[in-house]
């Protein structure tokens, strides 16, 4: 039984890197999901290693879509949102499902679509050592697209393809080098992702509410010496109204007497305090100067340890 | 099932250790009240219609009202004065025939079943009525309020009814126009009603009864899930992944046609902040590549960018 390994991870950049050596993909911003196939079994995991079998019956009818014996596939689960681009909060709706006899009803709510962009193993044979352009060669061969499986494109053209990830306001996009192997577990420079916009998990720290309810949240990161420092403040964002006001009854319950945060938060009036335990994923523009963010905006709840929630983590994971 | 109350049934000098279970339960469809607009339940609100404000449950005292308007005020510290002692334990007072209660009486059922060393009493209690075929008349403390009960035998548990107190079931003399007991009826229509009865006598079988409408109000949610007419879900995206893909692929095609792809152009970087070492903690991503790497971009891009 093939072992789920921990996948290739791009480092951050700012700049594109020049010349033929380097292919561009779009990023497409949703859930890293690998998928192995052996013959009759198939089982998905994520990128921690937690097994997503049966979130996303769309694409374990891999024989369907796939024409090998056994095959290790890598790719984006994406959800689209209302306005027709990939949405994090709309495939969490998915991803997040914690009882499964909700999926078949939210498969029909939030249809998922796989993006994969890349194969390592084929027919009893791993092929990670292999550089990237015979993978692409190989994934071209075995994949072929279906309603909710596409292979992502390859584009010799990065500037281009950044001008359209901007256009249609995407996450970004990831260089990858065209002669380099998947190298396994390792956030690896021979892949670069280039963002349009930023994202990062912070935890909440508190909230302010006005008449009828939660206004905003407080948002906070731990620096090293796992001191809390507030970095914003964001308001139910792409949340529907449920579902804030969900967060805020949760909320309510985790109030404590003290600010959790190093640093004041500007307005303290109409403020709670609460126990630093919801980690959400944040989009935002920047950093200010303050080292606060500029315009975020709250995408979803996330599974994660609220002390993981840290400056460095931040600066190494978007 | 899960245990409602534990306690005893005292019966003489014996005490059988049991726990409760509610017997009978409504399968009513249950909805909840949806604002129209975007599917969100209801939230019930308590506000004070003087000081025109939601009222907070600590803020919530309780009345009795003696006259329209006027209340006397009773505290939970009044109601726990005169709370019966809770003896948990269903004491058992007399034995009667079960065709001496009238069914009008029966409140609601529950079934008891013996505590681990309850066992052998609860076995004799039961046989003991079984041969007896009397029931017994019990008292109890449930939910701060003396019940009068029913204790009797239900194939193989021991079952407690609650049964009303006389003064909680309403007079028949009350129901108007009921005709006298001796109206003049023809014997002929009298004996027609009677065979009528006589051919639609069966054995009772309630597994013959179903509620038609709820299978059939059930039967309208499955269909109305399938079909997706489901409420609360914000419209499910009509676009799908090859639209975008395909108007991804003009812009791209769009975006050569006006010259980009140099890197002059470029500006990735929507954070300022990065370069000028602002971002908090850890060094901006762009500094920690290999300089081998470096060499493939052009110094004329870092020149552009420093300059911004």
């Amino acid at each position: 039984m093939l072992k789920p390994i921990i996948p290739m991870e791009p480092v951050s950049s700012d700049i594109i890197p020049q010349g033929s050596d380097w292919i561009a993909q779009i990023k497409w911003d949703g859930v890293r999901i690998l998928t192995y196939f052996e013959g009759h079994k198939v089982r998905l995991y994520n990128r921690r290693l937690r097994e997503r079998t049966h979130h996303y019956p769309e694409i374990t009818e891999v024989s369907a879509y796939c024409d090998a014996r056994s095959v290790i596939l890598d790719g984006e689960v994406i959800a689209l949102g209302s306005d027709a681009k990939p949405s994090f909060h709309e495939v969490m709706r998915r991803d997040g499902i914690r009882r499964l006899e909700q999926v078949p009803r939210m498969q029909k709510l939030v249809p998922v679509t796989y993006m994969i962009f890349d194969v390592l193993f084929r027919n009893g044979e791993w092929l990670h050592s292999r550089p990237l352009q015979e993978r692409l060669a190989i994934l071209a061969e075995v994949v072929k697209p279906t309603d909710h499986i596409q292979p992502v494109s390859s584009h010799a053209n990065a500037h281009g393809l950044f001008e359209a990830v901007k256009q249609h306001e995407m996450e970004g996009i990831v260089l990858k080098q065209v002669m380099s192997p998947y190298v396994i577990g390792v956030k690896h420079d021979a892949w670069l992702k280039i963002k349009n916009y930023r994202d990062l998990i912070a935890v909440i720290g508190g909230f302010t509410f006005r008449e009828g309810g939660m206004s905003a949240v407080l948002l906070g990161l731990y620096d090293e010496a796992h001191r809390l420092h507030f970095i914003g403040q964001t308001g139910a964002g792409t949340l529907t109204q449920q579902e804030w006001k969900a967060l805020g009854e949760v909320l309510r319950l985790s109030v404590i007497p003290e600010s959790p945060f190093v640093n004041k938060p500007k307005r303290q009036a109409n403020v709670r305090w609460v126990r630093p335990m919801i980690p959400v994923k944040i989009k935002y523009a920047e950093w200010t100067a303050g080292r606060s963010l500029r315009q975020p905006t709250l995408q979803a709840l996330v599974e994660m340890a609220p002390e993981a929630c840290t400056f460095r983590a931040e600066t190494q994971q978007t | 099932m899960h245990t409602v109350w534990k306690g005893s049934i005292s019966f003489g000098l014996v005490n059988i250790p049991i726990r409760m279970f509610t017997a009978t339960e409504h399968r009513d469809v249950r909805f909840r009240q949806l604002h129209s607009v975007c599917s969100t339940p209801i939230r019930y609100a308590k506000t004070c219609p003087t000081c025109d404000r939601e009222v907070d449950a600590s803020e919530i005292v309780r009345g009795f009202e003696y006259e329209k308007g006027n209340f006397v005020i009773v505290k939970d510290e009044d109601l726990e004065r005169i709370t019966p002692e809770t003896r948990k334990a269903i004491e058992i007072l007399d034995f009667v025939e079960l065709s001496e209660i009238d069914p009008i009486y029966f409140e609601k059922s529950y079934y008891l079943s013996p505590q681990e060393t309850g066992e052998k009493a609860y076995a004799l209690l039961r046989e003991a009525m079984r041969q007896s075929g009397k029931i017994g008349i019990a008292r109890l403390t449930l939910r701060n309020r003396q019940s009068l009960a029913v204790i009797r035998i239900y194939g193989p548990a021991i079952l407690m009814e609650t049964i009303f107190y006389p003064d909680e079931v309403r007079s028949v003399a009350q129901v108007p126009a009921l005709p006298a007991d001796d109206v003049e009826l023809a014997e002929n229509e009298l004996s027609m009603a009677r065979q009528l009865i006589e051919n639609m006598s069966t054995t009772f079988d309630p597994s013959q009864y179903t509620d038609l409408y709820r299978q059939e109000l059930h039967e309208l949610i499955e269909k109305k899930l399938e079909g997706q007419e489901v409420a609360a879900a914000p419209a499910a995206p009509k676009a799908n992944v090859i639209d975008l893909m395909q108007a991804l692929k003009e812009s791209i095609a769009a975006a050569e046609k006006a010259g980009i792809d140099k890197p002059a152009r470029l500006k990735t970087d929507p954070t300022g902040a990065d370069q000028t070492g602002n971002k908090p903690s850890a060094a901006p991503a762009g500094t920690d590549q290999p300089a081998g790497r470096k060499k493939t971009t052009t110094k004329k891009l870092k020149r552009k960018k420093s300059g911004t």
